[in-house]
């Protein structure tokens, strides 16, 4: 019961945001890593020993090892801010996970939502984010950790688990809330 | 024989040896044989295109302002190997656009197979999608098109990670 009702919450906190952070996304992604091997007409970079990722303002990826597909588009011509070209089709992130989504919180601060895991894979058609090997979401309401997988949708938005999961609040969060406020049978003392 | 008649007559050696190299490669080259006085084994304006063999298109072009004949392990003279100051290496895709174009200060570059590599410093842009990476230590694979990095890179791809969604009304 409670944890139908503590898990769209957590839900909730990971969702609201998004939207404005993706609209202040750039068209930017910068990789850095200390060794590489990038295959330029097939489009597939390897990125290995201090990878990072980094969507400024948006998000930043670190990790030990980073796959990722820029299948390029024979086609694309050479007009437009955002040529289909190079459009990333895949990025796998193995090796100590961390992910850091950045959202703007109120009066001008910076809320992080961090995710860890083993493996953090990202494919364009579907637009999911799967995270693996021991999920674990920090947000400042509390934690959610995964036993297989956590799964971040980010066309809808929303958060769903392959296998079981435990939700961590920190008591903060019900600070203020009628949730618990309810009359009892006892009798009041006098 | 005078020194200047030696000079010329080393300079005219090494275009040869450039051009002997090419027919090798399937390419042809593009030598400005003028003479530096610091060394007579160096070319001014060295550039060489390598095309395929079945087409003729051009898929590769070095380009340098300087370059001069790089010695073997046992000391002789490689043709095929050349070490280049200000490198310009041009890749292009098979319908003769350009596509990835790499620079160097310093590097070596084997013409036969078609390879360039340095410790040192390198940029390289594709123009068409914006993508440019920079970093230390690489090694460039002309046959197989792949680049590879071995002290540290960065990588700036001009693309969104994430589509975004429409506001909702």
């Amino acid at each position: 019961m409670i944890r139908s009702v503590l898990l769209p919450l957590l839900a909730l906190f990971l969702t609201l945001a998004p939207g404005s952070v993706l609209a202040q996304q750039q068209d930017k992604i910068l990789l850095s890593a200390t060794n590489c091997v990038l295959e330029l007409e097939k489009g597939v970079y390897h990125l290995w020993d201090h990878v990072r990722v980094e969507s400024p303002g948006v998000l930043q990826i670190t990790c030990d090892d980073l796959r990722a597909a820029l299948p390029q588009d024979k086609a694309s011509g050479t007009s437009g801010p955002l040529p289909t070209g190079g459009k990333l089709q895949s990025l796998i992130a193995s090796g100590n996970v961390v992910i850091e989504l950045f959202q703007p919180g109120a009066n001008g601060s910076t809320n992080v939502v961090r995710a860890f895991g083993k493996q953090a894979e990202y494919g364009s058609q579907q637009e999911i984010l799967i995270l693996t090997g021991e999920p674990r979401i920090e947000t400042a309401s509390g934690v959610m950790i995964g036993t297989e997988a956590l799964i971040y949708d980010l066309k809808s938005r929303t958060m769903r688990n392959r296998g079981s999961y435990r939700i961590e609040l920190k008591a903060d969060i019900l600070k203020g809330s009628t949730l618990f406020n309810r009359s009892t049978n006892s009798p009041k003392s006098r | 024989m005078s020194s200047t008649h030696l000079r010329s007559g080393l300079t005219a050696l090494l275009g040869l040896m450039a051009c002997a190299a090419l027919a090798q490669g399937g390419g042809s080259a593009g030598a400005t044989n003028a003479p530096l006085a610091s060394s007579a084994a160096t070319i001014r304006q060295w550039g060489i295109s390598l095309r395929d063999t079945v087409t003729g298109r051009v898929q590769l072009r070095f380009s340098s302002t300087e370059a001069s004949p790089a010695p073997s392990d046992k000391g002789g003279l490689v043709p095929a190997l050349w070490d280049v100051t200000g490198l310009k290496l041009e890749s292009f895709r098979p319908d003769e656009r350009s596509d990835f174009i790499i620079e160097s200060p310093s590097c070596r570059v084997n013409v036969t197979t078609k390879d360039a590599g340095s410790v040192g410093s390198f940029t390289a842009r594709r123009e068409t999608d914006g993508i440019s990476i920079r970093g230390y230590g690489f090694q460039f694979d002309g046959t197989e098109r792949r680049l590879t990095v071995t002290n540290s890179v960065q990588i700036e791809l001009r693309t969104r990670l994430f589509q975004s969604k429409p506001a909702s009304p």
